[in-house]
């Protein structure tokens, strides 16, 4: 019976002795990953059936450069580029196709299936054009890190604790760089843009 | 927040994704404090690349798999047995060409067709004899060495000797393994072993698939192709009929 709670490290020294990677380890590694590779292209939003053949994909890879691998660096780090390269492949395939596959109107001004779309009037156009540069700039003149906080919270719509991962920073920090964030836009952009920079809502 | 606020960010420029080993290194702090900046910005307005990082830990976490449905995992380690079982696999003969039905010929015609049988037959036994000593080489190896060459640590001049790879004369097949990540923006590829001193050992076409991450290539060669000395592999690289030299690699056969 396999030893679940092997290290990674020790397989793959043991793969990486071998003049050709031994089928009983690599299954150990396989059985070890196979889980969290599918879940990681399961959360890109692929079918079960694309999951599993961009996990055999990453594993075949995973198999060819096990030699390659350097050991002082992270395992997972390694698989980590070996799927997204696998995800970002799949996706130029898939857009490609998509592309391919477009229906295109036979007159002009004509559109194959879609309903014709209801034009804003000239004048609000404009409007919304201009506050929303006037938005963007007020964004762009904040300092970067709390930029980035306002951006990942309001265009991501995510949780301090996702922000603090992704910036590297505790979640104190995100919570008083978006409290500020705020306080500065409301302050600069003044009471025209009130309904445009609300409270933030309670972090869930 | 509002979605005005939000559609005004949507209009900012995205720029291009970092690729994976860029992304990678961010977390571990591996960046110069612009790139960082760089990713950081691109992450702030990437929904893809930030869950992409999200998932990095994720792929250290055994938990992380705890609801990944696994009801195909025993077809999917079958599939990829066979894969590496054909790929492991001796190459297919080459094909037998189609057979033609004879034509009535002169006899000059015919005097002219076995002279050249003759020739192409002594022609085709050379060619397999020396097949056949190759094979031997290469098949009856008792030692053979890999060199996995990174442009970074064995440029040559200037490398430490200790960094600077270096196989034994005694390995009967020297193999060479060439990274060449990042490298896949032209259309052809080729390799050139010359000697440090100059003179060139030999050279070959290098496949690598531009929409493929297989970043290493490997490059076998018999004993009796190189002897003990320091030695270079250079990469060029094809676009548009024009070569340019992109990468060179050092080592050394005692």
């Amino acid at each position: 019976m396999d030893d679940p709670s092997e290290p990674v490290q020790e397989i793959i020294e043991r793969l990486q002795a071998a003049d050709s990677p031994r089928e009983e380890d690599f299954r150990r590694l396989f059985d070890l990953y196979y889980p969290r590779v599918v879940q990681f292209f399961a959360r890109r939003g692929f079918p079960p059936q694309d999951c599993q053949d961009l996990t055999q994909e990453t594993f075949l890879w995973i198999y060819r450069g096990i030699g390659t691998f350097r050991r002082d660096a992270r395992f997972e780090t390694w698989l980590f580029t070996i799927a997204t390269n696998a995800w970002r492949k799949r996706l130029r395939h898939g857009t490609a196709g998509k592309r391919e596959g477009r229906e295109v109107p036979l007159e002009p001004g004509g559109t194959a299936n879609e309903p014709p779309a209801q034009e804003p009037a000239a004048d609000q156009e404009m409007v919304r054009r201009e506050r929303s540069r006037r938005l963007r700039e007020a964004v762009g003149r904040l300092p970067e890190q709390m930029r980035r906080c306002l951006t990942l919270r309001v265009y991501q719509e995510m949780k301090y604790r996702e922000i603090a991962a992704l910036l590297r920073l505790s979640p104190a920090t995100v919570k008083v760089h978006l409290f500020q964030a705020r306080r500065r836009l409301r302050e600069e952009l003044g009471p025209y843009f009130a309904d445009a920079v609300p409270e933030d809502e309670a972090e869930t | 927040m509002s979605d005005e606020l939000r559609d005004a960010m949507a209009e900012s420029g995205l720029g291009a994704h970092p690729d994976p080993e860029r992304l990678a290194a961010y977390p571990a702090g591996e960046l110069s404090p612009e790139e960082e900046g760089r990713v950081q910005d691109h992450l702030a307005l990437c929904r893809e690349c930030a869950a992409l990082l999200l998932d990095l830990d994720g792929l250290a976490d055994p938990g992380f798999g705890a609801g990944a449905d696994l009801s195909g995992k025993e077809a999917v380690w079958q599939r990829l047995r066979e894969e590496i079982g054909r790929e492991e696999a001796p190459s297919a003969p080459p094909p037998v060409l189609p057979f033609r039905r004879p034509v009535r010929s002169s006899p000059r015609r015919l005097q002219a067709l076995a002279a050249s049988l003759l020739v192409a037959v002594l022609g085709l036994s050379f060619w397999v004899a020396s097949l056949q000593q190759r094979v031997a080489e290469l098949s009856g190896a008792r030692t053979a060495a890999v060199l996995p060459l990174d442009a970074e640590t064995t440029r040559g001049e200037g490398s430490p000797a200790s960094s600077l790879q270096t196989a034994s004369s005694d390995a009967d097949v020297i193999t060479l393994i060439l990274n060449g990540a990042g490298q896949r923006r032209y259309e052809r590829y080729r390799f050139e072993i010359v000697r440090a001193g100059g003179g060139r050992v030999t050279s070959g076409p290098i496949e690598w698939d531009p929409d493929s991450y297989d970043d290493f290539k490997p490059i076998a060669l018999a004993r009796r192709e190189i002897g003990p000395g320091d030695y270079r592999v250079r990469l060029y690289g094809r676009s548009g009929g024009r070569e340019e030299p992109i990468q060179e690699y050092a080592f050394r056969v005692r």
